[in-house]
């Protein structure tokens, strides 16, 4: 039942997101030739910025694959990336998600890893047949196993304290003592590749507070997650090529 | 035979007013919670078959967008109904202010009851307090300026939907 009746409202709220979609595009419009211009110049300069990047991606890879066959290791599960514009999105302080407009017709699976440009979104928690829901890491029921940049030891994130008016911020637990972080000096949390949902080294975020928790063998923190989290009108789903 | 489907739909349009909103709020981290609106016309003016059962569809609607039990909004909304069918007869609920007024409490107390049912789980809870005292102002100040307009679209929806003898002897009534 519960099925149907979302089935019945996604196309109401997909048709909603397509009039959202139609209204950017005829304010986009109103721009001035000039300012085409130079947003095509800066285009330009990126381009040449990711082409470069491109190339050093691929060696990068080439050089990963040599090491995995000389020391015999299992390689990284692969993904296919799957570009979706958000339908609507939902923050409350009990949960925080978003509804995106592709599902079970573009091959999309459950638990599935969600990014964007700033890092690690969150996860794919229910598809349906042309939508599907992301929970965020801002979520406070998203936990996943976390290292720092540079450092090999997990951690616990999980998502939660959301105020209002100010960035996303989740909490991390069991960061080992001698990891310092400040406001003034953050450390970047990165996805570690622990329990094979999301390959390792995506940002999660910057831990801005670590004090020591109350049986003193650890510290806890708080992360600052990214504020485009809020706001976001397009994610990208890594779908396993091979799941398990 | 027609004025339930005819208020659903009119629920319909509210709920996606309703995820519009809070899809634009959610850049603030702050969202708008509405469920008064969509039982506080049917608690005050409807007989329980109709009224009970278009808050019950109402409340399913939210039931599947949401990540809750399913069924936990349809008796939120069910129980709600109730309360209101109950006391409506000690208020004076013909006029739009009360009726806005009702809304608005009956707002504030379904948030109530559904804080008290998912806080529980979360983690330093105390410190979203901050964050509910503004949800709560929010919504109530939306819901009274939403309501007198909501009341006349359901109403103006079942007139539509009425039969003309029986649209004249239910005003005879009142």
């Amino acid at each position: 039942m519960r099925v149907s009746f979302f089935e019945m409202e996604a196309p109401v709220e997909a048709a909603t997101s397509y009039a959202r979609d139609l209204q950017e595009y005829w304010s986009l419009r109103l721009h001035s030739n000039d300012e085409l211009i130079e947003a095509g110049r800066d285009l330009a300069r990126l381009n040449a910025a990711y082409e470069l990047r491109i190339q050093e991606n691929s060696a990068l890879r080439g050089e990963i694959e040599r090491l995995e066959a000389l020391l015999r290791l299992p390689s990284f599960s692969e993904y296919r990336s799957e570009p979706a514009r958000v339908v609507s999105r939902d923050f409350t302080t009990w949960w925080q998600r978003l509804v995106i407009r592709k599902g079970r017709n573009f091959g999309i699976l459950k638990g599935s890893p969600v990014v964007f440009t700033g890092g690690v979104a969150g996860r794919v928690t229910e598809v349906h047949a042309y939508t599907s829901v992301v929970e965020l890491i801002s979520s406070p029921n998203v936990r996943l196993a976390a290292v720092v940049e540079g450092d090999s030891r997990p951690m616990s994130y999980q998502g939660g304290i959301n105020s209002s008016f100010a960035p996303p911020m989740g909490t991390v637990e069991f960061m080992p003592l001698d990891i310092f972080a400040s406001k003034i000096a953050p450390k970047r949390l990165v996805t570690s590749g622990l329990g094979g949902v999301f390959p390792p080294g995506l940002t999660i975020g910057y831990i801005v507070k670590a004090d020591p928790s109350a049986d003193g063998l650890f510290k806890n923190g708080e992360v600052k997650l990214d504020s485009r989290l809020s706001s976001l009108t397009e994610v990208t789903v890594l779908v396993p090529i091979n799941p398990e | 035979m027609l004025r339930i489907p005819a208020l659903f739909l009119c629920h319909l349009a509210l709920w996606v007013l309703v995820i519009a909103l809070n899809h634009t709020l959610g850049a603030w981290q702050i969202s708008f919670f509405g469920c008064g609106l969509f039982v506080t016309y049917a608690g005050l003016e409807l007989e329980p078959r109709e009224g009970l059962t278009s808050c019950l569809l109402a409340g399913f609607l939210f039931d599947a967008w949401t990540p809750v039990p399913f069924g936990q909004h349809a008796l939120l909304f069910g129980l709600a109904y109730c309360m209101l069918h109950l006391w409506k007869q000690r208020l004076m609920w013909d006029d739009v202010r009360v009726q806005s007024a009702v809304a608005a409490t009956t707002n504030a107390a379904m948030y109530a009851v559904f804080w008290a049912i998912h806080i529980g789980g979360l983690p330093q809870w105390r410190l979203l307090l901050m964050r509910n005292v503004w949800e709560l102002v929010l919504s109530t100040v939306i819901v009274v300026v939403v309501a007198p307009w909501v009341f006349a679209l359901q109403h103006q929806t079942l007139e539509l939907t009425t039969p003309p003898k029986f649209r004249r002897r239910g005003q005879d009534e009142r």
